[in-house]
């Protein structure tokens, strides 16, 4: 959380493996969730590889209330960018980590939680981020319950939720919930400043 | 000592060409804005902070420090230096003069810098100057309910 100003600023990130849902997830809460007049774009601003996959990052800024701004990054998932990832973890106050479902991608997935523990090593405020894990692409075939994957990746001490990116399944839920515990930890900050 | 926005003002007056000078902090919030920019400051924000920091990262890698950036757009330069907790971008007409916004820009820099020296100090006199206050439980229960009721 930043103050600048006269507004608090909050960054929220989704992080995950190529073709994990990050885009998705985040067109879907700008599409289906976030009323319009917190919009502050007409869009997402895309960055895009020429074959129409993100290249530094997908970011929507939503202006929750007349000094309340909270952005939202969705990070490339490719290999080949990492090296421009790091940069974004910093000050981060809520991290969807989104995880793709299907067995097959399990070893992607564990690159990316190795990626994820990497910068929590070395930014120390990142382990009081919050974070919530969105165990995607439950409506295809094949895929682990997020119990299992938990439990595989190593994710059980965070918070988690089956999601569908493509139908929007429990996306509100995690959204809300995600977005509750930043504004409450909003109002901690205020009681403590006002002490 | 002037303020952020005198100091930005004045890059606009004293450099022929200048149509628009933002500061951003490190992470490309917006922290004061002068003249005009054709597009929404909180993505003109987010971008300048990544394109810089990517140059930043690809200086690292090979040893040096970034220290500014300069783009040239077909009738637009844009020039990006960094500063303590900041960036300063001057964005200027094709026919303005190169060296006299890297001279203005590392001036302003310097006097930003004294300005912001001190971050506590600096956040209290912004919130102060822009009469911050806290937004209050019943605006933070609003916006809670009113996401919760866009989705049907």
């Amino acid at each position: 959380m930043k103050i600048v100003n006269d507004r608090v600023y909050f960054k929220l990130l989704l992080f995950g493996s190529a073709l994990a849902g990050k885009t998705t997830t985040l067109e879907w809460f700008f599409n289906h969730l976030i009323p319009q007049d917190m919009k502050v774009t007409d869009g997402i601003h895309s960055i895009k590889t020429s074959f129409g996959q993100t290249l530094l990052f997908d970011f929507v800024p939503i202006q929750a209330s007349h000094n309340i701004i909270i952005r939202i990054y969705a990070l490339t998932g490719q290999d080949y960018y990492l090296s421009t990832r790091r940069m974004f973890f910093e000050d981060v106050d809520g991290l969807f980590f989104v995880i793709d479902s299907q067995k097959k991608e399990l070893t992607h997935n564990r690159e990316f939680v190795k990626e994820f523990q990497s910068y929590c090593a070395t930014i120390p405020e990142l382990q009081k981020t919050t974070v919530v894990v969105l165990y995607n692409k439950q409506d295809l075939p094949d895929v682990e319950s997020p119990e299992v994957l938990a439990a595989q990746l190593g994710l059980q001490k965070y918070p988690g939720l089956p999601v569908s990116a493509a139908t929007g399944v429990n996306l509100s839920r995690a959204f809300t919930h995600m977005v509750s515990l930043m504004l409450n930890r909003l109002k901690e900050a205020r009681v403590n400043d006002l002490q | 000592m002037p303020t952020i926005k005198e100091i930005l003002n004045a890059i606009i007056q004293r450099v022929p060409g200048v149509v628009g000078v933002i500061l951003i902090d490190i992470d490309g919030i917006p922290v004061e804005v002068a003249g005009r920019f054709d597009m929404n400051q909180e993505d003109l924000g987010a971008l300048l902070a990544t394109c810089y920091r990517s140059y930043e990262q690809v200086g690292h890698d090979m040893g040096q420090p970034l220290r500014s950036i300069i783009v040239e757009y077909n009738d637009l330069k844009l020039c990006q230096s960094s500063m303590p907790r900041g960036l300063l971008t001057i964005v200027a007409g094709k026919d303005s003069y190169l060296g006299m916004i890297r001279l203005e820009a590392k001036r302003a820099i310097e006097y930003l810098a004294q300005n912001m020296a001190d971050t506590r100090n600096v956040r209290e006199t912004l919130m102060q100057e822009h009469k911050f206050r806290w937004p209050d439980n019943q605006t933070i229960d609003d916006i809670l309910s009113r996401i919760k009721n866009e989705y049907k």
